[in-house]
């Protein structure tokens, strides 16, 4: 990163087991050209992210997260994502107030047959994310080390 | 060496074994194993490692109750709050709450990143920049967001002080750059994130020229009022609370008949700590047919709300709690008062958790509501 002197954003993605997890697999399998920026952990359900989790990545100096479950109706736990979305909700208004630009944490959708959408939306992202530039936190982290 | 310091800072070689402390320690009381005199007894023998590899260290409440009875004025919160610095050295660390929100909230805050945090304002409040009293409001928009679906409205409350001080002929400056008071992180011995916070708050007093600065939490202002000098030299600016400035302006204000039954909850740092009991009473006894009934134990014997620093809330937590709001209803009040926002969120999870429900407001809140 440092070499080339461009900024090259570091995402991560949390994917649900059920249905993100493998959408990113099908996008493996498949070929599908992606980013490298992204690193992908897998949780449960989406349902069991919590606006700490999210926040802690910010912390640690991430530049954006994607937190990505099943379509609403598809969980595999009847209604994690629908919590999903409470907890996005409350974790972009905290990383406002906390002068975190909102726009850095997204909420996305991905069925286990959308390899291709899953693909698209990290490319995405990277675009968005270059263009925001890198978390001030981690740029005060890197300058105390 | 540090230990040793430890032991003869906050008095613990003057224990006797007594054992006042832990017959009065609200944690002891509900089966926890917490003893702030077996912890006391082992440091001074110099058996500290037994207390700094203890999770129960973590349990303590630092609420003051056994320090305030001790016939030695052994410091235990300050005793605990040291030896965690002690123990989180040698890897015992307590269990937050709520998955650790609070303590990244803060290290969040202590980067000194611009903030975003005074939303909360309603249209129709006056406030001045160049307002010489700064009110400052601290992690009380975070917890709003956080909280607001326990059926807690937090941001009442800084709306209510604003609309006081405004009758009260105040038009306060808010501060975009304060930050978390360090509170928690302080007496968590978490002295470097403490430090950090302290610093850019007393940096972002001194930009906004305050003279004096006006507490809505009274944990915001025990710290500001009591430990910032100490570790940070004489503060430019006076730090108040809102109820003692209530208290002073009382003639100010005017109130309408409001037939209620109230009772008021001494919380620990206002209490025992800054020994502010009279003026919340005061303003409550002003409001005219409103009626002030003491629970069963009040002022300097006022039980904890049951959760301090965000950490170690467990079973012992919620019988406390339980207990509490089962005296806060057993005096037939419908309704209960605090001074300390903390409190209520505390309380509001108990109730959710099934202990007596009773409503709940904030001492300005209630004079708000009354105002003619």
């Amino acid at each position: 990163m440092k070499e080339t002197g461009k900024f090259e954003p570091r995402i991560l993605v949390l994917t649900c087991n059920w249905c993100s997890y493998a959408g990113a697999d099908l996008a493996g399998v498949s070929r599908m050209q992606y980013p490298t920026n992204v690193r992908l952990m897998r949780v449960m359900c989406s349902g069991r992210v919590t606006p700490a989790m999210l926040l802690y990545a910010f912390e640690k100096g991430i530049d954006g997260v994607i937190y990505s479950g099943c379509h609403i109706g598809d969980c595999h736990y009847i209604s994690g994502n629908e919590k999903a979305i409470k907890v996005y909700e409350k974790t972009k208004r905290l990383m406002e107030a906390l002068g975190l630009d909102p726009r850095r944490l997204r909420q996305e959708w991905v069925s286990a047959a959308e390899g291709e959408r899953f693909a698209g939306i990290m490319t995405d992202f990277t675009e968005e994310l270059k263009k925001l530039g890198p978390n001030p936190i981690g740029e005060i982290k890197a300058k105390a080390q | 060496m540090s230990v040793e310091s430890i032991v003869k800072e906050t008095n613990a070689h003057y224990c006797l074994d007594c054992t006042i402390c832990t017959g009065s320690c609200p944690v002891a009381r509900m089966g926890s194993r917490l003893s702030p005199r077996l912890a006391v007894r082992r440091t001074v023998l110099g058996k500290d490692e037994l207390v700094t590899s203890d999770p129960d260290l973590w349990s303590c409440l630092t609420c003051g109750t056994c320090s305030s009875r001790c016939p030695f004025e052994v410091d235990f919160p300050e005793f605990v709050r040291r030896m965690r610095t002690e123990a989180i050295c040698a890897g015992n660390k307590g269990v937050p709450s709520h998955d650790g929100l609070m303590q990244i909230m803060a290290s969040l805050q202590s980067k000194g990143i611009p903030q975003a945090k005074q939303f909360w304002l309603e249209k129709g409040l006056k406030t001045n920049k160049q307002s010489t009293d700064l009110m400052y409001v601290g992690c009380l928009p975070f917890y709003g967001i956080e909280f607001e679906d326990y059926g807690l409205d937090l941001f009442r409350l800084p709306n209510d002080a604003v609309k006081v001080l405004n009758k009260m002929g105040i038009e306060p400056a808010l501060s975009e750059d304060e930050r978390c008071c360090g509170h928690d992180q302080f007496w968590r011995g978490e002295f470097d994130t403490f430090k950090r916070l302290a610093e850019l708050n007393i940096e972002a007093f001194k930009r906004c020229r305050a003279e004096r600065v006006v507490f809505l939490c009274p944990e915001g202002y025990q710290i500001v009022k009591e430990v910032y000098p100490k570790h940070f030299g004489e503060l430019p600016f006076k730090p108040v609370h809102i109820v003692e400035l209530i208290r002073e302006n009382l003639d100010t204000l005017s109130f309408k008949e409001v037939e209620r039954k109230v009772t008021y909850h001494d919380s620990c740092r206002m209490g025992r700590f800054l020994g502010i009991y009279d003026a919340p009473r005061d303003i409550i006894s002003s409001i005219p047919e409103l009626e002030l009934v003491e629970m069963e134990r009040n002022r300097s014997d006022s039980v904890c709300c049951g959760a301090a620093g965000w950490i170690n809330c467990f079973s012992c937590s919620k019988k406390i709690q339980t207990e509490r709001l089962g005296q806060a209803r057993a005096t037939g009040a419908d309704l209960l008062v605090t001074t300390c926002p903390k409190c209520q969120i505390h309380f509001r999870c108990a109730m959710r958790g099934g202990a007596p429900e009773i409503e709940m407001m904030d001492v300005v809140s209630l004079v708000a509501s009354a105002l003619e």
